[in-house]
């Protein structure tokens, strides 16, 4: 067992090298220890000073606190109404995730696995519209949601995260259904069932990985999303998380403890996707580049 | 009409690419042919819009801000090289498999998942005058560098810019690690064999096998960079100091929604589209040539 650990080791080592001779394993592992650091660290003060009254932080800014407390937590969820912008974030990105996960399912049963005139075409329109880049429709968008009657409405910003999501979410999941087998499809078809039962029955349960991944993908950027936020949902009590964290820096500025205690908490979700989900996320990010 | 027959495949087909085309045409088609249409009209977003043919695109030659903001862009978008060796070198050496390099990866990745917004902040405060910044500079003997990072016009843009690299560099190196996880290892071990290393390794072997995954990684950055940067400058440094950190989609917003010049805004949007327009459409291609 021991031996065969050092074979391994001994393998590895003498393996392939970028820049060995120069650099070194030690070399290596300092240059990307020193990396961690500028990534972790800023994170790291964040919840430090979190846990710091305001007093603390101004005799030590940088030292580890010596009371922890956990009032700014509460400060920001209830003063600083973090508490209401998370419940209006978590409405808006649910149901936006929801809704992504089922238009892009039927478009990507449809590409995949139905025959009808026009399919490529189709396929290239919802890929194409993605050259309309969003930035550029805010002002008419912006203009014909007031005409809806869909500014500081949920629904205003969700249909335009859908939207959004859809040509990637399509492109996602057309290619993952294309590796099902139609055989699959066929039999399903001989048994009577049709193509909705089918799309629910036997897609949806093969698709799941895929599917996980857009579910977190959509999460990860529709949470952090500002601009479209900071148009539509512009009331305070509909507004979403990262608009009440812009705002909040300004109001603020002088109280540091505060501050981070909203920012760990506004970052609180995605973290706690980034360590459960990585191995998906990973997936989802590199889609498009390899293969 | 069947649901199971022979040509219900055509039925469902229309019944499922119903819902995706009908929010593709009514929030993205159509609001983009509306802001070429306006781009030729003065408007204020509350009276009727007048035709005004090419006004708008003649005032944004003259516009010094509009110059300015397109500098900055192409700035950001000439650090893209930088941004992509930066990614290039720490997948490779995270590639090597070296202790903890799982830890590495996902400590590299962090960032990619935090909102600009909370970034922005984060930064902003990090980088003050009296800030952690500065003072760790004072703590090494750099105390005299130390200023005011993002309210200097001098240091601003470049600030921004490595506050932007901080939070994407890692999402590069995931893209890098996963294309180099499919190139032979025999390839890299016939490189050492021969000798190379260090630039000649990264230049003549590693570039070469890797050349779609940059290509596309490369365009993706470019169009980033001209169309997703917002929450960054409005958190951190709002356009300024003066305009040393304007970018054409932050020039757009502040016109539309803070001087209710629509029409103006909109010939900065129809700018920006043609701008970026043949990058995305190369996106675009890079993506899908795997689907022929």
């Amino acid at each position: 067992m021991r031996d065969e650990g050092r074979k391994h080791r001994h393998a590895r080592r003498r393996g392939w090298g970028f820049g060995r001779p120069k650099i070194g394993r030690t070399g290596i592992v300092l240059v990307l220890v020193s990396v961690s650091v500028t990534t972790i660290y800023p994170l790291l003060f964040v919840i430090i000073t979190a846990v710091k009254d305001r007093k603390a932080y101004i005799l030590d800014r940088y030292g580890l606190p010596t009371s922890p407390t956990l009032t700014n937590f509460a400060a920001a969820w209830t003063n600083a109404k973090v508490g209401q912008y998370v419940w209006n974030s978590a409405i808006v990105v649910v149901t936006a995730v929801v809704l992504s996960w089922i238009v892009c399912c039927m478009a990507g049963y449809a590409l995949s696995h139905l025959r009808f005139p026009g399919r490529r075409a189709a396929f290239f329109a919802i890929l194409g519209s993605m050259m309309i880049a969003p930035q550029v429709i805010i002002i008419p968008l912006y203009a014909m949601l007031i005409k809806m009657d869909l500014l500081n409405e949920y629904p205003g910003l969700i249909l335009v995260y859908v939207t959004l999501s859809a040509p990637f979410g399509t492109y996602l999941l057309t290619s993952y259904f294309k590796g099902v087998p139609t055989e699959l499809v066929e039999a399903a078809q001989v048994d009577g069932a049709n193509h909705a039962q089918i799309l629910w029955r036997v897609m949806v349960p093969i698709a799941r990985p895929a599917l996980v991944t857009l579910g977190i993908f959509n999460f990860l950027w529709m949470w952090n999303e500002l601009l479209f936020a900071l148009l539509i949902l512009q009331d305070d009590s509909v507004r979403t998380l990262m608009v009440g964290v812009a705002n909040l820096r300004g109001q603020y500025t002088t109280n540091i403890p505060l501050l981070s205690a909203g920012l760990f908490l506004a970052a609180t979700p995605v973290l706690m996707v980034f360590m459960v989900f990585q191995t998906q996320l990973t997936k989802g990010m590199t889609l498009g580049a390899v293969k | 009409m069947s649901l199971t027959g022979k040509r219900s495949g055509v039925v469902f087909a229309c019944l499922f690419l119903t819902p995706i085309f009908l929010l593709l045409i009514t929030f993205r088609v159509v609001p983009g042919i509306s802001a070429v249409w306006h781009s030729f009209t003065a408007w204020n977003g509350i009276s009727p819009p007048t035709y005004v043919g090419l006004a708008n695109y003649r005032q944004l030659l003259q516009d010094d801000v509009f110059w300015t903001a397109l500098r900055n862009n192409f700035l950001l978008a000439l650090a893209v090289p930088v941004w992509i060796t930066v990614s290039l070198v720490l997948a490779l050496l995270i590639h090597q498999e070296v202790p903890g390099w799982r830890f590495f990866r996902a400590a590299f990745f962090l960032p990619t998942v935090l909102s600009p917004v909370i970034v922005g902040t984060l930064f902003t405060a990090l980088l003050r005058y009296d800030g952690p910044v500065n003072r760790a500079l004072d703590i090494v003997g750099l105390g005299a560098i130390a200023r005011d990072w993002l309210g200097n016009p001098a240091t601003a843009l470049p600030t921004l810019m490595l506050v932007i690299l901080w939070c994407i560099f890692g999402h590069g190196v995931i893209v890098f690690l996963a294309g180099l996880a499919a190139i032979p290892r025999e390839i890299f071990e016939a490189a050492r064999l021969d000798g190379a290393a260090g630039w000649v390794f990264l230049r003549h072997i590693v570039v070469p096998s890797l050349r779609h995954v940059i290509e596309f990684w490369a365009v993706n950055l470019v169009v980033w960079s001209f169309t997703s940067l917002f929450a960054f400058v409005y958190v951190m440094t709002g356009g300024g100091p003066g305009y040393a950190t304007m970018l054409v989609e932050y020039q757009l917003y502040l016109q539309a929604f803070e001087s209710n010049h629509m029409g103006y805004a909109c010939a900065l949007g129809s700018a920006l589209f043609l701008l970026v327009f043949g990058l995305i459409i190369l996106q675009i291609r890079l993506m899908a040539g795997k689907e022929d």
